[in-house]
């Protein structure tokens, strides 16, 4: 089904819009809360997802379905990592973010969606090449080992790149005013 | 001063870049974007304009040094007499050479061909002739032996681009797509950049993209779009 027809029937509340989500985008979403949470806490991060979703779609009437749908899960499952990991407050466990994990955003009330607004401006000057890799790397969570193999590159300069791209990353944000 | 997780902060970045990189999800997947960004108007000036300039660079640093090697200084510039050289066009997809009288010669990727007639004939197809509509510059981009893209801009400030079939031709990365419409059998998707309307659509074995003059709106270009495509010869 295509995705304009399961946000068709997502906006008129028909559940029918619910199993084609499931069985069109089900696996992509296990694999995606799957990288963040062990397979049963990743499936129930699924599942909640569905809820969101479900409770979302009116009013909001996403342009990139499939995009949409990860972001959500991804946001569900990392917010029960973080349940889980409270009392340790360490990102790095979760990947290899290096110096990158706290951002910190000056003077703005909406400091939060400013650094991902200028995230997005740094990825929107990046090669196609250099964007897929972070994004999947920091987005998905993709391993280097796993970007390696998908795009028949050697891990180390994926490892190379990724490490670049942080760099450039973070003057890039220190030039827009934001500290690291 | 709030902190923001580098995490948090990936989590709000545009549904487009989620999009893109699921949709690249192999080698072959990302040769071909490679290629289409190579191929858009944006990345080849990236991709030229430096080697073009470091040529230009060099030729004039030889150039000065022969003439200050003949004399030991450099010569003033002649003053009221015939130049030297005549420089002659630069043939379209043309390699750099030497003319007659040995000069370097770069061709510009970007010529002027004066008509919209021109334009269909160095890309392949008839361009279509639009009612009410003045052409202003007829262009086509050549950095190979066939053209990339022919470019017409109008009076208006509306333009209309043809490229080959199945890219992205408009030169323009991270426009928001705003709805897609069927006119006549083709799917046509409307997009806007900084609040800029432009349309894409495969018409005829070719690419075709309309850019909205400045101030213009969406539903002024879907009425645009329809005249096109009904003027587009089959």
């Amino acid at each position: 089904m295509e995705d304009e027809a399961i946000v068709s029937l997502l906006f008129s509340k028909d559940a029918e819009g619910l199993d084609a989500l499931s069985s069109k985008y089900g696996a992509l979403l296990l694999s995606v809360a799957g990288h963040i949470l062990p397979q049963r806490d990743a499936e129930e991060a699924v599942n909640d997802c569905y809820f969101k979703v479900w409770k979302t779609i009116p009013p909001y009437r996403p342009v990139y379905l499939r995009s949409f749908l990860c972001k959500v899960v991804r946001q569900i499952a990392l917010d029960r990592w973080r349940t889980a990991h409270r009392k340790k407050r360490d990102e790095t466990a979760l990947a290899d973010l290096e110096d990158l994990e706290l951002l910190a955003a000056p003077v703005q009330d909406d400091a939060y969606e400013g650094v991902g607004a200028a995230i997005d401006a740094f990825l929107d000057g990046l090669d196609v090449e250099s964007r897929t890799l972070f994004v999947r790397r920091y987005f998905l969570w993709e391993s280097p080992a796993s970007l390696a193999q998908r795009f028949g590159l050697t891990e180390n300069h994926v490892s190379v790149k990724l490490h670049r791209l942080r760099e450039k990353l973070r003057k890039y944000l220190r030039k827009e005013g934001y500290a690291i | 001063m709030k902190d923001t997780s580098f995490s948090d902060a990936m989590g709000q970045i545009s549904e487009r870049h989620i999009h893109e990189a699921l949709a690249i999800d192999g080698k072959e997947a990302l040769d071909k974007a490679r290629q289409a960004e190579q191929r858009r108007p944006g990345g080849l000036l990236r991709r030229f304009a430096l080697p073009v300039a470091a040529c230009l660079s060099a030729v004039l640093a030889v150039g000065l040094l022969i003439r200050m090697g003949r004399s030991g200084t450099i010569d003033p510039a002649p003053v009221d007499t015939e130049p030297e050289t005549v420089q002659t066009e630069p043939v379209l997809g043309a390699d750099p050479g030497e003319n007659s009288n040995g000069e370097v010669q770069i061709p510009n990727p970007m010529q002027d061909l004066g008509s919209p007639e021109a334009v269909g004939e160095a890309m392949g197809h008839a361009f279509p002739v639009l009612p009410g509509r003045t052409p202003e510059t007829c262009t086509v981009i050549q950095y190979g032996p066939v053209p990339a893209l022919g470019r017409v801009s109008y009076t208006d400030g509306t333009e209309l681009a043809i490229g080959p079939a199945g890219e992205d031709i408009s030169g323009i990365y991270g426009g928001e797509l705003v709805e897609t419409f069927p006119v006549e059998d083709i799917s046509i998707s409307i997009f806007t950049y900084e609040d800029q309307p432009y349309a894409l659509w495969d018409q005829d074995g070719f690419a075709w993209c309309w850019y909205a003059a400045e101030g213009e709106n969406t539903a002024s270009v879907e009425g645009a779009v329809q005249e096109v495509v009904s003027a587009i010869p089959g």
